[in-house]
């Protein structure tokens, strides 16, 4: 193998020939954006994560929730509508690794924080089918057991993250499903209003207020986003009292409209995005009927909710 | 009788090896595509769908994968250097290595143990592992190719020699690793680099693995089987030399409307268009190597699957950029579609021509004919048939949650819940699973056949 200058018969050149031909886009399109700082910018508001919220994060690495959830809301006003504003570069500082994923199972959960209480979320992790019964996530009921302290305490001095003992005291005290919990609840936490389209509870639509027909399509969507909570019939569950005890008599219908549309912090989701105003409308309608209906069959008088009267009744008009 | 060399012993090992991974991988991914329609099956901690995803991507990109294409790529070198290899007891000892760090790794990942990147998923003690035998592979095949017989080097040696530099380079920096525990890390790189890096890594992972190693085999086995010179030298070093350049600027097709700067998905999109020209040029050569005696696609059994295999490249590398584009990525970004795209990719053009590859090897081996070419066509329908039902579920599912997710009421909300649109997969799902089955069927038609092709080389060599 002499004579021949072909480079395709020496491999020492061919094979640096072909390092150099991959390092190219390798260079400008990976190292390069490694010194660039549009690559890594940092909101005011993102801090680093507290020990219960990592430790958290690695249970989500672990189980492989990223195979199935996203953490990336696309500028596009489908994904805005139903998950939440867009996702920001100065929230990712922190993520490491990112956790974008690249696969929508399940829903979205770049801004899942807040938007259910603590305890919803513990009981949907054990059992998602009990709040909706055709999914397809897994039960994660195994993870009802004492979280790694030690795991992350490692895992905050490895990042150099700030801690005390406290915290990680915290985090010995809690189960996993707590832990993952904590981490859940602050995923979107930087950015203060999570939700992008909202209703201004001074300023609601009201010109539906006067409805008296609930459609049959409405008591499908009650069943399909409301009675994992509330119950088929109102009744109540683990998660949420029954209608005739939350829902005062008489009530004011923009109250319980603003109520279903915005949400309630670590409460309750907003519906604001994935249902028309005539929905909202239909399914108050729909929630006043079953909390009537519980208290006629009872015949107890239900104690009004002293924090209505702080409604300005001039909403319904 | 004549006893087997010690290279042939090293590329059978590799086969025997690929196909165990392959049957774990293919049936846990039977089982993760029921759990995608009954989470009943679902079972403990360690067989959720969360984790078990993991073991069969890793395991059948590992273990199948890569384990095939030592293999083939021992053999197709000293075929082409005209020499044995320069080091075959470490090719042995490498072999052992392999399978450990497979065993071990798919152990990890059922134990939770993962990085959470894509295809990079293995804890950073694995990857050490990992890096190990790769430069033991590398060792092997530069220095048998440095020490060749034979003067010119066919092009399916740059293929394998530019796998071996990329996928070092690659799995290396996108493994880097802060170190917690012996089972733990996190990427070194944060937020946006994180994920521009692992999708530098995870697209060219799909480029050197599943790319450049299967057109190694496409331009030494089609020649080979068809007895039919390729068509062109110079389109495919054209073509060669293009393809590598153009696969790394790629990656951020992946992110596109993520937070990574617009110039950056923008360049990646670009690439990744022009790219289907490279892609085109070995499709096309493939083709008109053919082109003077199609006749060869009925008379000589393995033709099809070279000529099927390089089809499903050229509509993999037509379908690919296109999902690039912002309309199209808008759509079915996130959807059933990608899966489908993947699983095109790799059931039809990996499978195909790595399963064709191995028929040939295993008769040259064992000096025989193909035990039933009746078995083979039959595996070769099964899997075509598997193949292309389980992408077209994959595609029209993905394309009907993509549009319902966008799909909005007159007032501006949206018109489905997210619960509506993913139960509306199911039936897709359901019959995902179907095909899939069949196209596992067929794959056990492959290896009742490759290995009754062993005993019966075996049974004519011992008699004579």
């Amino acid at each position: 193998m002499s004579k021949d200058n072909s480079i395709y018969s020496k491999i020492i050149p061919l094979v640096i020939a072909m390092t150099v031909v991959v390092l190219v886009g390798t260079v400008i399109t990976m190292a390069m954006p490694l010194l660039r700082d549009d690559m890594h910018p940092k909101l005011a508001s993102t801090k680093e994560y507290t020990a219960i919220e990592l430790e958290g994060r690695n249970i989500y690495q672990r189980e492989g929730c990223v195979n199935c959830h996203s953490q990336m809301v696309r500028p596009l006003t489908a994904d805005v509508v139903r998950y939440g504003d867009y996702t920001k570069a100065g929230e990712e500082f922190y993520e490491r690794p990112f956790l974008w994923g690249s696969k929508r199972t399940g829903p979205d959960l770049a801004r899942n924080g807040g938007r259910y209480s603590d305890e919803w979320q513990i009981m949907h992790l054990k059992e998602p089918t009990k709040f909706y019964p055709k999914t397809n996530m897994p039960s994660y009921a195994f993870l009802d057991r004492p979280a790694n302290a030690v795991a992350a305490e490692k895992s905050m001095k490895a990042l150099g993250y700030p801690y005390t003992q406290e915290d990680i005291d915290k985090v010995a005290n809690s189960t996993e499903l707590e832990v993952l919990t904590a981490y859940l609840q602050s995923l979107g936490s930087d950015i203060p209003d999570n939700m992008y389209v909202k209703v201004n509870p001074d300023d609601y639509d009201n010109t539906m207020a006067p409805m008296s027909t609930i459609s049959p399509e409405t008591k499908i969507a009650f069943v399909d986003n409301c009675a994992g909570c509330h119950g088929t019939e109102g009744e109540g569950t683990d998660v949420a009292a029954p209608f005739s005890d939350v829902i005062p008599d008489p009530v004011i219908d923009g109250y319980l409209f603003v109520s279903v549309a915005n949400g309630i912090p670590y409460t309750m989701p907003s519906h604001i995005g994935i249902m028309t105003k005539r929905r909202m409308w239909e399914l108050v309608l729909y929630a006043k009927e079953l909390a009537n209906k519980k208290r006629t069959a009872t015949t107890t008088t239900t104690a009004t909710n002293s924090d209505m009267s702080a409604v300005d009744s001039s909403v319904n008009k | 009788m004549k006893e087997m060399s010690i290279d042939s012993k090293i590329v059978m090992g590799y086969i025997y090896s690929s196909l165990f991974w392959g049957v774990i991988g293919l049936l846990i991914g039977l089982l993760i595509s029921i759990q995608m329609w009954d989470p009943a099956f679902n079972f403990g901690e360690f067989f959720t769908f969360g984790r078990l995803r993991t073991v069969h991507t890793n395991v059948l990109a590992y273990g199948l994968g890569i384990g095939a294409e030592m293999g083939v790529f021992y053999y197709i070198i000293t075929k082409l250097t005209k020499r044995t290899l320069l080091f075959p007891k470490l090719a042995m000892i490498n072999l052992v290595i392999f399978n450990i760090g497979i065993l071990a790794g798919t152990i990890t990942l059922f134990m939770g143990y993962t990085q959470s990147l894509e295809y990079a998923e293995f804890e950073w003690p694995i990857d050490i592992g990992v890096v190990i035998i790769w430069v033991l592979f590398a060792i092997n095949v530069i220095g048998t190719v440095a020490t060749r017989k034979e003067k010119h080097m066919y092009v399916s040696l740059w293929y394998i020699l530019v796998t071996v530099v990329a996928v070092a380079i690659l799995y290396i920096v996108n493994n880097l690793p802060i170190i917690v525990s012996l089972t733990k890390s996190y990427h070194i790189f944060s937020g946006l680099n994180s994920a521009n890096v692992q999708w530098w890594y995870g697209h060219n992972a799909v480029g050197f693995l599943f790319t450049t190693p299967i057109l190694a085999m496409f331009y030494y086995f089609l020649p080979k089987s068809t007895n039919m010179p390729i068509y062109s030298h110079r389109l495919s070093i054209i073509s060669f030399w293009s393809l590598v350049f153009m696969y790394l600027w790629t990656g951020a097709h992946h992110l596109v409307y993520s937070p990574i700067p617009d110039w950056l998905q923008t360049l990646g999109i670009v690439f990744t268009i022009v790219l289907i020209a490279p892609s085109w040029g070995s499709v096309i050569n493939g083709y008109m190597t053919v082109q003077p005696d199609w006749s060869k696609m009925n008379s000589q059994y393995l033709t099809k699957f070279f000529i099927l295999g390089i089809t499903f490249y050229g509509l993999q590398t037509l379908q690919g950029p296109s999902q690039g584009l912002r309309a199209i990525s808008s759509l079915i970004h996130f959807t059933d579609w990608v899966p489908g795209h993947v699983h095109m990719g790799t059931m039809g053009w990996v499978v195909l021509v790595t399963t064709a590859s191995m028929y040939y090897i295993v008769t040259k081996i064992y000096n025989t004919t193909i035990y039933s070419e009746k078995l083979a066509n039959t595996h070769f329908w099964l899997v075509l048939i598997g193949q292309v039902v389980f992408s077209i579920t994959m595609w029209i599912t993905g394309i009907r949650q993509g549009a319902m997710w966008k799909s909005y009421n007159d007032d501006g909300t949206l018109m489905y819940t997210f619960m509506e649109t993913l139960v509306g997969n199911y039936p897709y799902w359901q019959m995902r699973t179907v095909a899939g089955a069949v196209f596992i069927v067929g794959m056990l038609f492959f290896l009742f056949t490759l290995i009754m092709t062993v005993v019966k080389g075996k049974r004519e060599q011992s008699s004579k």
